[in-house]
Order: C-alpha cells, then sequence, then structure tokens
C-alpha cells in the first residue's frame, strides 16, 4: 500500500499490532509482575530511562571502538593479503581456525588472562570483528578483476594512482559487506560480553534487572538493544545504497 | 596443497607457543605449554568430563538446529504461497534479530527453566533468521520463466514449488544453512555459561573461575573442532543434495 | 491499412475448424489498462502448419504467446485450442519453447531428465527413457544424455528445449523467439533441424521472431503484427516449396519479394514506436 511516496507495509503492522495487544491482554489476564505486557514494558523503559540510556551509550562505545579499530586494522591488511598471493596463502590457515573458535567460547580465557573490564571486553569485541572485516576484504582484494588496473595503467595511471583511484573502489563491495557485518556483531557480541563479564552497559542492566525480578526492565532492555539494533542496520543499508550505488544499479542484491 | 599451509602454520604457532612458555615471560598460570594442554585435554578426556559436555552440547545443538531449519524453511514456504505472511513477517524479523541469545537466557531460563527446552527456545529464536531470510528471497528469486516452463508442462502451483522453485533455491538455501549450524552451536554454548548446570559452555566458565587455564585452553580447541565438525556435516549434506551445483560453479569459474 | 497483395484470407477472421485459434486477443498493463499492448488480435493455426508471428519490436510478441499458452489471463477476446478455451494454465497438446534456454532448462537435471520431464503429462513410464533416447537423437545430442545443460553450448541446450518439447507429444508447439540468443551459424542448423522435425512429427508450430528472415523462411504463412496496441496488419501466404534450403530457398525471387513486403511493413512499424514497456522491448 503506498501512502503517497512512501510504501506502507499493511500487513506487517497488524501483525506487529495483534502479537502487541495480544500479549498485553495475556499478561493482564495473568496479572503477575512477573509477566509484563508491553505496556508496563514501555513504562518501565520510561522510568530507567537514564540508567537505560547510559548503558546502552556504554554498550555502544565499546562496540564502536572495538569495531573502529579492527577495521583500521584489518582493512589494509586484508588488501595486502589479498594482493600479494603467497602472503595471503600464509595467512589462510590462522584466518580458517580463528574463524571455527567463536567469540563467546574465547570469553573465559580473555577472563583469564585480563579479567572483566573494558578492556577484556574490547578485546573480545575486536576477535569477533576483525576475521569478518579481514576474509571479506582479502576475498574483495583477490577477486578484483586485474582487468581494471590494466586499464588504468593503459591510460597512464601511475600504480599507486591506479590502486587508489580503481582498484580500491572495486574492492569496496566486499570491504563494505565485511563492515556490515562486522558493525552487526560488535553490538551483539558487546552485549553478551556484558552478560558474561557483568561490570556495566546494557547486558549488566538486563541481568541485574532479572535478579531482582524487575522483569519490565529487563524486558525493556532487551527491546532497547532490538531497536538499536534495528537503527543501526537501516543507517548501514542506507549508507551502503548511497556509497555503492553503482553497485546496485541492477536493483538491490 | 592448502593442507601444507595449514600445517606450516600450525607448526608456527606451536614453535611461538613453546618459545613464549619457556622464555618464562608469562606464568604458566596464563600460557601453559603446549604439551600441559594436550594433557589436560587428555585429563578432562579420561574423566569423562569433556566426553559427557561434549555430547550434551553437541545433542542440544543438532536437536536446536533441525528444528530451527524445519521452521524456518516452512515459515519461508508459506511466506512464497501467501504473500500477507511473507510481508507480515518483514519488520518483526528485523525487531527480533538483533537480540544477541544472551540476552534471551535470563527471561527464558526463568520461564522455562534450566533444561532442553531453554536450549530449543534460544537457538531456535537466533538462528532462524538466516535461514528464513535466504530461503525467502531465494525462494522469490526464481526466474519467472523458470516457473512459467514448469507450469507450462503442466505443473500446479504446489507441484511447481517442490519440483521447480524448490530446486532452484536450494543451493543459496544451504548456505545459509551452514551460517545457521554454526549459530545454534554458539547459541548452546552461551546458554549455558550464563544459565547451564553442564555442557561445554558451563564447563567452560567452571575452569576459568578455578583458574584452570590449561582446561580452558582445550576446552576452547574443543569448540573449534566442534566448529569445524558441524561444518564438513553441513558441506557433505550439501553435495548430497545440490551437488550439481558446485559443479556448475566450478565449471563457470574455468 | 492497405489492401493485403499476398494473402487470400482476411487479416480479422480465425478460420473455423484451424487447431489453434485467437480471437479479438486484448491485453494491457498497468492500472485500468494505461499500457495497452495487444489491441485485439485475431488469427489462426492449421493443423499441420509452421506460422510465423513477427512484428516490430516492443509490440508484445511474448505477451502473446504467454497469452496463447494460458500462462497469462488476456482481458478480453479469446484462445481456442482443439475447440477448447485456453485458460487457467497450459492446455495438455502444448509445448513452449522459450527463448532464455539457461533459465528454462532445469540445471540440477540431466540433458535426458530435463527431456523426461516433458513427459510427464503423458501416461506410459515405462518406456520414457526410451523415447527420450530417440529425441535426443533426432536432435543430433545423443551422446550428451548424461550432461548438464550448462556444460552445453547455447545451440545445443536450445535443441535440448526443442527435445523436451516434442517430448510432451503435443500437437503445438509455440517457440518464443528460440534462436535470438544463438549464434549465427548454429541458427541456420537450429532452423532446419526445427523444419525437418516438424515435418517428421507432423508438429503445427507457431514462431513467434523478431527476425524477418527467419519467418519468411521457416513458415507456410507470416502473420505480421503492428505497433502497440498491437493488431494483425496483415497475413501472409508464403508458397515455396519444401523442403526450404538455407542457400537455394533465400535466393529464389518468391522469397525475396515476400521478404521486402513483410520486411517494408514491420520497418514502417519501427519508425511509429512511441516508449518502451519498462526497459523490455518486446
Amino acid at each position: 500500500m503506498t501512502l503517497g511516496n512512501v510504501r506502507i507495509n499493511v500487513w506487517g503492522t497488524v501483525l506487529l499490532l495483534g502479537i502487541g495487544a495480544g500479549w498485553q491482554a495475556l499478561a493482564e489476564s495473568y496479572g503477575s509482575p512477573v509477566f509484563p505486557g508491553p505496556i508496563q514494558v514501555a513504562k518501565a523503559i520510561v522510568e530507567n530511562r537514564d540508567a537505560i540510556a547510559g548503558s546502552i551509550g556504554i554498550t555502544l562505545r565499546r562496540a564502536l571502538m572495538a569495531f573502529g579499530a579492527a577495521a583500521v586494522t584489518m582493512v589494509p591488511f586484508g588488501i595486502l593479503c589479498g594482493r600479494l598471493r603467497w602472503f595471503g596463502r600464509i595467512v589462510d590457515p590462522f584466518v580458517e581456525f580463528l574463524i571455527t573458535v567463536p567469540p563467546p567460547a574465547v570469553i573465559p580465557l580473555v577472563m583469564l588472562f585480563a579479567g572483566v573490564g573494558d578492556e577484556a571486553k574490547i578485546a573480545v569485541i575486536f576477535y569477533a570483528c576483525a576475521p569478518l572485516i579481514l576474509v571479506n576484504t582479502m576475498e574483495g582484494a583477490r577477486n578484483t578483476p586485474p582487468m581494471l588496473e590494466q586499464v588504468a595503467r593503459s591510460l597512464r595511471f601511475s600504480r599507486l594512482k591506479a590502486m587508489a583511484q580503481v582498484s580500491l573502489p572495486a574492492t569496496m563491495p566486499a570491504i563494505i559487506t565485511g563492515i556490515r557485518l562486522a558493525i552487526a556483531t560488535s553490538l551483539l557480541v558487546s552485549v553478551t560480553s556484558e552478560m558474561l563479564l557483568a561490570t556495566d552497559g546494557i547486558g549488566t542492566f538486563l541481568q541485574r534487572s532479572q535478579e531482582s525480578f524487575e522483569f519490565a526492565a529487563g524486558l525493556g532492555a532487551i527491546a532497547t538493544i532490538s531497536i538499536a539494533g534495528l537503527c543501526i542496520n537501516l543507517i548501514i543499508k542506507f549508507a551502503e545504497r548511497r556509497i555503492l550505488f553503482w553497485y546496485y544499479r541492477d536493483g538491490p542484491t | 596443497m592448502t593442507w601444507a599451509y595449514r600445517i606450516f602454520a600450525l607448526a608456527i604457532v606451536i614453535s611461538i607457543w613453546e618459545m613464549l612458555f619457556w622464555s618464562g615471560r608469562i606464568p604458566p598460570t596464563y600460557l601453559p605449554s603446549a604439551p600441559m594442554v594436550g594433557a589436560a585435554l587428555l585429563g578432562l578426556a579420561k574423566s569423562g568430563a569433556a566426553l559427557q559436555a561434549e555430547i550434551l552440547t553437541l545433542s542440544r545443538a543438532l536437536v536446536g538446529f533441525a528444528l530451527t531449519l524445519v521452521l524456518g524453511l516452512w515459515l519461508a514456504i508459506l511466506g512464497w504461497v501467501y504473500r500477507p505472511v511473507r510481508e507480515a513477517l518483514g519488520p518483526l524479523v528485523e525487531l527480533l534479530r538483533p537480540i544477541p541469545p544472551a540476552a534471551l537466557v535470563p527471561i527464558t531460563v526463568f520461564a522455562l527453566g534450566s533444561n532442553i527446552k531453554l536450549y530449543l527456545f534460544v537457538v531456535v529464536f537466533v538462528a532462524i533468521w538466516p535461514v528464513y531470510l535466504t530461503a525467502s528471497s531465494a525462494l522469490s528469486g526464481v526466474s519467472p520463466i523458470l516457473i512459467q516452463t514448469g507450469r507450462s508442462f503442466g505443473c500446479s502451483r504446489w507441484e511447481t514449488l517442490w519440483q521447480v522453485v524448490l530446486p532452484q533455491a536450494t543451493p543459496d538455501i544451504l548456505v545459509s544453512v551452514r551460517v545457521s549450524a554454526a549459530i545454534s552451536f554458539i547459541a548452546v554454548v552461551v546458554a549455558e555459561m550464563l544459565a547451564g548446570r553442564n555442557g561445554i559452555g558451563y564447563l567452560l566458565f567452571q575452569r576459568a573461575f578455578a583458574v584452570q587455564t590449561a582446561d580452558v585452553f582445550g576446552l576452547v580447541l574443543l569448540c573449534g573442532v566442534n566448529g569445524m565438525l558441524f561444518n564438513q556435516l553441513v558441506m557433505l549434506g550439501s553435495r548430497f543434495v545440490a551437488g550439481w551445483h558446485l559443479r556448475m560453479a566450478e565449471e563457470v569459474s574455468r | 491499412m492497405s489492401e493485403p497483395l499476398f494473402s487470400n484470407q482476411k487479416a480479422d477472421t480465425p478460420e473455423h475448424g484451424s487447431l489453434l485459434e485467437i480471437t479479438d486477443l486484448t491485453k494491457g498493463y498497468g492500472a485500468a489498462g494505461t499500457l495497452p499492448v495487444l489491441g485485439g488480435l485475431s488469427f489462426s493455426a492449421r493443423q499441420g502448419e509452421f506460422l510465423s508471428i513477427v512484428g516490430p519490436s516492443g509490440c508484445g510478441k511474448t505477451t502473446l504467446l504467454l497469452a496463447l499458452s494460458g500462462l497469462l489471463a488476456p482481458d478480453s477476446g479469446n484462445v481456442t485450442f482443439k475447440n477448447a478455451i485456453v485458460s487457467g494454465g497450459t492446455p495438455k497438446g502444448m509445448a513452449i519453447v522459450f527463448q532464455d534456454y539457461s533459465r528454462s532448462l532445469f540445471p540440477w537435471k540431466t540433458v535426458m531428465e530435463n527431456i523426461v520431464f516433458g513427459m510427464r503429462r503423458t501416461a506410459d513410464r515405462s518406456w520414457r527413457r526410451a523415447r527420450a533416447a530417440e529425441l535426443l537423437d533426432s536432435v543430433g545430442l545423443n551422446s550428451f544424455g548424461n550432461h548438464y545443460p550448462w556444460q552445453l553450448s547455447g545451440g545445443m541446450q536450445q535443441r535440448v528445449a526443442i527435445a523436451r518439447g516434442l517430448a510432451s507429444e503435443s500437437e503445438l508447439l509455440l517457440l518464443d523467439e528460440p534462436l535470438a540468443a544463438v549464434d549465427a551459424q548454429t541458427r541456420a542448423d537450429v532452423q532446419d533441424l526445427l523444419l525437418h522435425l516438424a515435418q517428421l512429427f507432423g508438429q503445427t508450430c507457431v514462431l513467434v521472431t523478431h527476425d524477418v528472415d527467419e519467418a519468411v523462411y521457416m513458415a507456410d504463412r507470416v502473420v505480421v503484427l503492428s505497433n502497440r496496441p498491437t493488431r494483425v496488419i496483415e497475413i501472409v501466404d508464403v508458397d515455396l516449396p519444401k523442403p526450404r534450403d538455407q542457400v537455394e530457398t533465400k535466393e529464389q525471387a518468391r522469397f525475396l519479394e515476400i521478404r521486402h513486403k513483410v520486411l517494408n511493413q514491420v520497418r514502417n512499424m519501427r519508425g511509429m514506436i512511441s516508449e518502451p514497456i519498462g526497459g523490455e522491448t518486446k
């Protein structure tokens, strides 16, 4: 259904409202604070808005820092590995192995080495993001058709200029895929690390609410995480479309 | 050829590891030697603790994964047949997708208890999105010409779905199945870490709190091995179900 | 519209008793038919004949074919096949060969299995493979049964598609620009193969094409379509002897006359095209 220029998802709205209404009805019939309905959850969010805002801010800050570090280090490294074939082939097995060990499995190890503070969590998030960016960048750098650079060279571009102005943009879709996955993962792992190494952040807020039986607040924290993730995904989607408008010219992939 | 590189890489890692250990720079509590890790693993295996944990975690992951596949595919098919279903699920998926498994555990464990139901719920909740989203887009992305061909030879809508659309969509779906398998395993481990009473995740944290570093390293390795196992299993399954696609990809890349 | 010089039949009336009759077929896209494509088509295909349909780009040839086969419901008018109205799917007795063979042949099935798929509506299962092997042989691909379609060249794939169409034992074979995506040399070979098979199996064929030479070379009659909204301008009898020959036939004066006439008509239509439908030019 279109309203002017905007497409409205009718069925989606219906389902969400339906679920909300059903949930509220169920909660009211149950009538206990351990089963809050959406209205109670919303109230809890408003009541705790400072705590929640502060917590999610901490979570996001850590996620961003770790992601930033991963991006800044892994993109150049990945390009290097992709272009220098022999080096890439040596790096491959390491990355292959690291991918099989998921971030949560590494957390107890990190705890032994670095305790439960900020650094520990950032290290874990870095560990989660880095391989994603590295693998995608490497693949992209490997698969950039050498023809493009040859064309640039035939037009008398210097080697560096050819790489920067032709090969790099051509590798961008792969790099951005890695970045997109890494950003989504960073939030996820940030929350997970806060629940396992509980000091602060929205994950800890969630856990503490549960422990003190404040379920509405706990659900509110989950809702906050969900909305934060949703916003991040939307921002990435739009940014991607703008930066890679040429890549999507034949329609969204 | 790749195996040569892998063994080479492993050799480098173990050498550096041993050098660090023998240099005495890092106390053994933090960095046990490789043989110590091996011994720890063996010890765990002999005591049956590792095996028991492994069986528990794996079985939970497998059951959850199977359930996820069935639900995810069924929802995608439903969405292909009935457009309103697909549209309705869209926003809901986007809202639920960013929630990490860890965040679900406290509430779920309160509602369902620390048993198989907890693991099933958490796994399905987290691992279903790649399958559903990919299957949904793969099904609707099948070329209309292929569908017209099927129908022109007398296929009903149902027959078209099973004999034309699904086979064509299978290769893409299988990729997401691999992802989903990995997620299933992680979700179980995370749930065990937070609220479990047994399993690899639980054991990991227990050993970490007891500062049994060698054990922890060993268990982390075990996680890696499990991940590889799952991956290989799915790859084998893929080859069986859609071997044609792998051959086609090889041909095209030539 | 000028008085047709070459046909002995008015362009607008389908012949009764034909295998396929099309009466006043219309189809439009967009809300409230804002984009009329087919503007009232009438013609027919006689049993055993080879009918070509030719027209300017964008005149809705594929839309027409989809409507003929029951895969697309017309806005008005009807299609009659074997004296029954075609609706809601392709009737038994009709088969289609699509232009895009890479999207029409099933990539997970071997060549043989693809051909067997064409037989799904014929009752006997017992000798399907034998029959498929025969058909494979008749299109000249008898050693490729266990290959996958994507392992074959374009011309070969289209031959598989033709074999699949023939496998369904249909009286009517509809072909949607089957040779547009095939290289010129192969095109000639497959054209002759089609003519040969059509004669061998007594197959009625309706070939939609943009290539006037092909249309005239292959056909017993040529239906010339106008611009959008498409109507039949003329139906031309091609009274050239069969079997046709790529060299001999195309040098005959009669061939050149017919070709000249049809090409001119299509060319005149081309000058009157307004705008394409969303990028598609058929």
